[in-house]
């Protein structure tokens, strides 16, 4: 069980993503509310997700409709809609590991200029094609069951994990290493007033750990009933982390080595690629780095792909419980995430805008958890689902002062940052819908989502709509 | 490498790749003595 969640788990967020939101966010500064929210957000989220989870044996619409009554299943379609839209993109970048596998064998990478093959890539043709490529497998996949995948992905996943330490163990002896090592670590404590900073360090970390995105709830309506799941939510947090740190020094103390002078500028540029970019450049330097590095894009296409499959399951699972066939809601998720992420897989611009928007949403995704709770009672949740008879460790008190902390930490820093955003950019830029990272296409987004999800409750509830 | 910067990589990854080592000793040993008594048990 902990090893088919740490597949799902571990994915692009920690070796894709995490690198490029460290460095475009000052390195070691962020790491510092990166770590607190490990603690005080992506453990407890995923400790409710698990109980939620094993105790309705439903899916996040029917859970939180089970849990607080069926007027509040809105939040679990929310829950379950941001992780469907991340899926939109999720299979773009899926794409671009099976690219890369591909040129890792015909040579195409390491390039001689860094980032010229991903260059002529992003965005390309090809780009559209691997995506597409992706998404039918993964749909699939889901239609005729996932047994085949687990049993690569138990091989595959303790090779990437392998690899990356001996990625560790190279970078860190690459001339240079240290310069990287301080920029990933050296924290200034001015900027941490910042609220943009704790936003994206929220993001991340349920990025890296996958809290609130609604997979864990999933895959814990399978557990077993003696599955320990406060040992299982910490484990899932600290193990997810340690990879995206693992990534995180691969990668900065590389670009500080090989490109010393241009470093600066090319961890502020906030490239999508630099993963794919600057990983090759790695291998290069380490005896037969070709064939590690093919086998390093397999075990990460791998990673990425279960990822993709839990994405599409979860996505099936919600029309199905709806009463919709299997087969059908099957080639609705996989022809609906064909055609929503071919804008993310054409264009770079609207792929940022969609993993700013959605990866943000986690956060309203969290907040609906955390007040689910509460609704139910912090102290009755705990007491008939949590301290049962499977778990090793009792929760105390504390347990309802911090599920409440998870959701002012919601509150709290989304008022921060529009009263940030908005003082610091004026009104007119704030609010401006259209742009690639702006509050007003979030809140638009957020918007159009929310109506029509809060009407179809209403109707739903009413018997009108299934 | 400075100072401060090494002080704050020994206690992030301290804390993140520590903990996770102490909790999957800690899980693995629980399972296995889990595991026993279910078989004793048998």
């Amino acid at each position: 069980m902990m090893l088919a969640m740490l597949s799902m788990a571990v994915g692009t967020g920690n070796i894709w993503r995490f690198p490029r939101i460290v460095a475009t966010n000052d390195g070691g500064t962020f790491l510092i509310p990166w770590l607190i929210f490990l603690f005080i957000w992506s453990i407890p989220l995923l400790m409710i997700e698990f109980t939620m989870g094993k105790a309705m044996r439903a899916g996040p619409v029917d859970a939180f409709g089970r849990l607080i009554g069926s007027r509040f299943r809105w939040m679990g379609l929310w829950v379950a809609f941001t992780a469907t839209a991340i899926m939109f993109y999720y299979s773009v970048v899926t794409g671009w590991c099976l690219r890369f596998f591909i040129a890792s064998f015909t040579g195409e990478i390491p390039d001689a200029l860094p980032g010229s093959f991903w260059g002529a890539f992003e965005g390309s043709g090809e780009a559209v094609t691997t995506h597409i490529i992706m998404v039918a497998s993964a749909a699939g996949l889901v239609y005729h069951g996932v047994r085949g995948i687990e049993r690569v992905a138990r091989i595959l996943l303790p090779a990437l994990l392998v690899l990356l330490v001996i990625l560790v163990l190279r970078a860190l002896t690459l001339p240079n290493a240290h310069v990287g090592l301080n920029f990933l670590f050296t924290v200034h404590w001015s900027d941490l007033a910042n609220a943009e900073l704790w936003l994206q360090a929220l993001t991340q970390n349920a990025w890296d750990t996958g809290a609130g995105w609604g997979l864990v709830l999933v895959y814990a309506i399978y557990a077993r009933t003696r599955e320990d799941t406060t040992l299982n939510a910490a484990l899932l947090g600290f193990g997810n982390n340690s990879i995206s740190l693992m990534a995180g020094i691969i990668v900065l103390t590389t670009i500080f080595s090989i490109q010393p002078d241009a470093a600066a500028e090319i961890v502020g540029a906030g490239n999508n690629g630099l993963t794919f970019i600057w990983v090759p450049q790695l291998f290069a330097q380490i005896p037969a780095g070709r064939y590690f590095m093919a086998v390093f894009f397999l075990a990460l296409l791998f990673a990425a792909f279960t990822s993709l499959v839990s994405l599409v399951e979860l996505a099936t699972r919600v029309l199905v419980d709806r009463r919709i066939s299997r087969r059908r809601a099957v080639i609705v998720v996989g022809l609906g995430g064909m055609l929503f992420g071919l804008p993310s897989a054409m264009s770079p611009a609207f792929f940022s805008n969609q993993d700013a928007v959605w990866g943000i949403g986690l956060m309203l995704s969290g907040l609906f958890f955390a007040f689910a709770v509460l609704k139910y009672g912090a102290r009755r949740f705990r007491l008939a689902f949590m301290n049962d008879g499977d778990n090793d460790f009792r929760l105390g008190r504390w347990w309802r002062y911090l599920v409440m902390f998870v959701f002012l930490e919601a509150v709290i820093l989304l008022l921060w940052w529009l009263s940030q955003t908005l003082s610091t950019d004026g009104w007119l830029q704030s609010l401006n819908p259209w742009s690639e990272w702006s509050l007003g296409t979030v809140l638009l987004q957020w918007g159009a989502v929310l109506m029509a999800f809060i009407w179809w409750n209403r109707r739903a509830d009413r018997g009108k709509i299934i | 490498m400075t100072e401060s910067a090494l002080f704050t990589m020994l206690a992030v990854l301290g804390t993140v790749w520590g903990g996770f080592l102490l909790l999957l000793v800690f899980a693995v040993r629980r399972e296995s003595g889990k595991n026993r008594k279910q078989q004793s048990a048998e």
